[in-house]
Formats: C-alpha cells, structure tokens, sequence
C-alpha cells in the first residue's frame, strides 16, 4: 500500500494505492501539493488501484449496460450521496461517497493509463468532492500575478494552454492549463490542482527550457506534450489566488482583448467542463453561472507575439 | 441527474442536453420562451405573457411560438404534458433589448462525440469498460 497526502484547495487530501505502479502515473501530475507533513484529519480520502498490475480483478458489475448514461454516469448508482461514473475511454471506474468523503478509483491497466488521464488525474472524485464544498472543477487555465488570477475557459484549442505557458515563461504565477477548482466564496477564487501542462508539439510555447520536463517525448507522434512542471518551476505553481477576470482566448494570428458579456463568458466556460466532467454535478451550471457576472470577462485574441499576450493578461488580472 | 441542465443569464439561456451531448443558446424572444415554460408552462400562457412584455398581441406572436416550442420538444428540452394549464414562468424586469423577433434556437454539437452510442458494446461480460487500443 502506498499513501500519500497532498493539500488541494488548502484541505488536505489522502490518497493510498496498491503498490506503486498507479502512483506513479499520478503522482507528477499532484506532486507539487505533496503535503509531507500534514497536521490534520484528511478531508478526502482516495483509494485507488488497477487490477493488471496488482492482479485484484474486479467483480462483476452490480449494473447492466443499459443503466450506463450516455456519458458514463451510472444512473443507479448515482443519489444525494453517491457518484459513480464508468469511463470507457479509459477502462477506469470512479465512485465518490460524500457522506464519508471517500473516492474509489479502479483503472483496467495501470501502465496503460492514458496520457491526457495521467496529466489530470481524478478528476472526476476531485470534482463531486469539490461540488460538496462549495467548489467547481472547471475546464480552465489559471495564471496569476500579485494582483490575481486570470481564469483562461474555453474548448479544446481556444489557447488556453499557450497563454498559461506564456504566462509561465515570463515569470507569473501558474494554477493550471486544463482544470482548477474555482470557488465563489467569500470572493471568487481559483485554486491549482495539477503541476502539468498539455501542449500540442508544434506550439509556439513548448520553449526550449521546457522541453526537458515532457515526459512523454517518444510519442508526440500520436499525443500531446504532457509537460510536468513541478520539479523545475515549483516557486511559480500558485496554491490559490482571487479571480480578477476571465478571459476566452482565440487564436487569430493578433492579440487584443475585448469586453464579452457574462452569457458569452458563460458559454465558453460551462458546456466543456460540464461534458468534461460526464455531466459534472446538477449544481455545476448554476455555480458557473454565478461566477460569470461576478468578474468581467474578455475575449483574449492570442497570436505570434507571446509577449504581448503577457502583457494582456498582466493587465487583466490588474483590473 | 436531470437530463437538461440550464441557466440564464441576462438575455441569454444556456441549455445543455446530456443525453445528446448538444448544448444550446436561446438569445432576446428565445430565452423570454423558454422562461415562460420554466419549470413549466403553456402556449396560451407565454402568448400572454410575452405579448405584454413585447408590447403586441397574443395572436400577433402565436405561431413564432408555437414553432419554437416544437423545436424545443424536438431537441429534447420541452416535453408535452397532460396537466392543468400552468401560470407562465417569470421573465426578467428589465425590459427586452430588442422587439418581438421570431426566436432562434442556436445549436452546438462540439461536444457530442464524447457520448457513449452504444455502451453495451463498450464494456465486457463483466460489466467493465474494454482497454482501448489508444490508452497509454
């Protein structure tokens, strides 16, 4: 067995695993909130395992097929208490019980764990949990400086990835490129989760100095760069920071920076993180709706010149 | 959990459908309708309702909405009920920003591949979900 405590949105978080082959895959992605000496009760507990590697199978399913949601929620097995979600994308199961804060994790493979999973690990537990606490995890980058955070939302290829990186090599804060706990209380707030980043190769930010932290360089041909950040920027991954606006980047070839309306706002952010999250929870949408007139949001065009999307956002989080 | 999902914010609604993977935005006329039917409504009633809030006639507005109430049933966002004749639901105070136009539904299916077409054949004998030939 092996434990581990990590502190995510300033709670402390245990996560135990038999042997080390899934913890491995996972861990990067966590490492950089390793909570080495924690001083309290956790407030979620996680056991995970896969059944290849550590040879436990799994029972038969106490469902059948039909009761699968169209995303993978189990429909039987999901009430006021429990989630359970089946990913056949990546042959895992995810089950979180709120009344105890307890996550059950299962992967079919551990050393088949697919990469944009490993670069994002549990997030589906990290998600009802989050919901439990006033929280959201959002498909979103963060960067901050010590006026704040930037939120960054949009779909798969808005820049979202390219903006935080450039955020990063220019010396801000960093929260995230793909998924952060966003809360609203007392003030919205941004939280970092993962110390990854998930580039595709041919990015304008996949600078040189990073190149060293892909991990899986010897299959770009068919993935993106998963670039682990926490060994070599670990002063830079921010722990949390207030939301001082929320920008939709767009890749056009310029930079500028527009006003949208909460609604467009709304737009960008809700639907990837709520299909991202196999239907996240039914109060996802209303907390993301909350969010979106409570900071201004703007379109962010990003093009060639990183430096001035820097600025851009330098300038929004002084807002 | 609830197979739609919505909010409004402003003149705008968001309605995301779980089960299809298509989300929706419903703008000006559109999301005044689809307030009208939430939780629940009429044709009659949101003619009324709207009608007074647009400054025109119940009649004038009828066959726009009765339209748009179909597309909505047809997406899977409206479901035809037996029931007494519901009191309109609540539109904003502040007024419309534009005059009555005949509401637009606007559709994105960007998400949609990410719903299971067939989960029977997607997990095993046991219930469990296949190791994908992509994975790792």
């Amino acid at each position: 067995m092996t434990s581990l405590r990590y502190r995510i949105a300033e709670q402390s978080v245990l996560v135990r695993a038999v042997g080390t082959d899934l913890v491995e895959r996972t861990d990067p992605a966590l490492s950089a909130r390793r909570d080495t000496e924690p001083d309290e009760a956790p407030a979620l507990t996680i056991d995970m395992w896969d059944s290849a590697v550590s040879g436990i199978g799994m029972p038969r399913a106490p469902w059948v097929p039909q009761e699968l949601a169209p995303l993978g929620l189990v429909g039987s097995y999901c009430d006021s208490r429990f989630m359970t979600a089946v990913d056949v994308h990546t042959a895992s199961l995810s089950i979180f019980d709120a009344a105890t804060s307890h996550g059950v994790f299962w992967l079919h493979d551990a050393r088949r764990m697919a990469y944009w999973q490993s670069a994002s690990p549990l997030r589906l537990i990290l998600s009802w949990w989050g919901s439990r606490r006033g929280m959201q995890l959002t498909h979103a980058g963060a960067v901050a400086t010590s006026d704040g955070a930037v939120l960054l939302v949009g779909g798969a290829g808005a820049g979202k990835s390219t903006a935080a990186l450039a955020c990063l090599a220019a010396g801000l804060h960093y929260l995230g490129d793909d998924y952060c706990l966003v809360a609203l209380e007392p003030q919205p707030w941004v939280y970092g989760v993962y110390a990854t980043a998930k580039l595709r190769p041919d990015s304008p930010s996949l600078l040189p100095a990073l190149r060293p932290s892909v991990r899986n360089a010897a299959r770009l041909d068919r993935e993106k760069a998963i670039i682990d950040l926490a060994g070599t920027h670990e002063a830079q991954l921010g722990v949390g920071a207030p939301i001082r606006a929320i920008a939709v980047p767009s890749v056009t070839g310029r930079v500028g920076v527009s006003a949208i309306s909460p609604s467009a706002v709304l737009r960008a952010m809700a639907p990837s993180t709520i299909f991202g999250l196999f239907g996240a929870t039914p109060g996802s949408l209303h907390l993301l709706a909350d969010l979106a007139p409570r900071v201004p949001g703007y379109r962010l065009e990003v093009g060639e010149d990183l430096d001035a999307v820097v600025d851009a956002i330098s300038s929004l989080a002084a807002s | 959990m609830p197979a739609i999902t919505h909010e409004r914010l402003d003149d705008e609604v968001i309605a995301i459908n779980l089960e299809t993977g298509i989300y929706y935005a419903l703008v000006g006329p559109g999301a005044d309708v689809w307030s009208c039917f939430d939780p629940a409504g009429s044709v009659g009633g949101a003619c009324v309702v709207l009608a007074a809030r647009y400054r025109t006639s119940a009649d004038e507005i009828r066959a726009d909405v009765e339209a748009f109430a179909r597309r909505l049933e047809v997406a899977g966002l409206l479901a035809d009920v037996e029931a007494p004749d519901p009191p309109a639901g609540a539109l904003p105070v502040a007024p419309p920003q534009s005059g009555w136009a005949s509401p637009e539904l606007e559709e994105y299916r960007d998400m949609a591949d990410l719903v299971l077409l067939d989960p029977i054949h997607q997990v095993d004998e046991a219930g469990w979900p296949h190791l994908p030939e992509s994975a790792g």
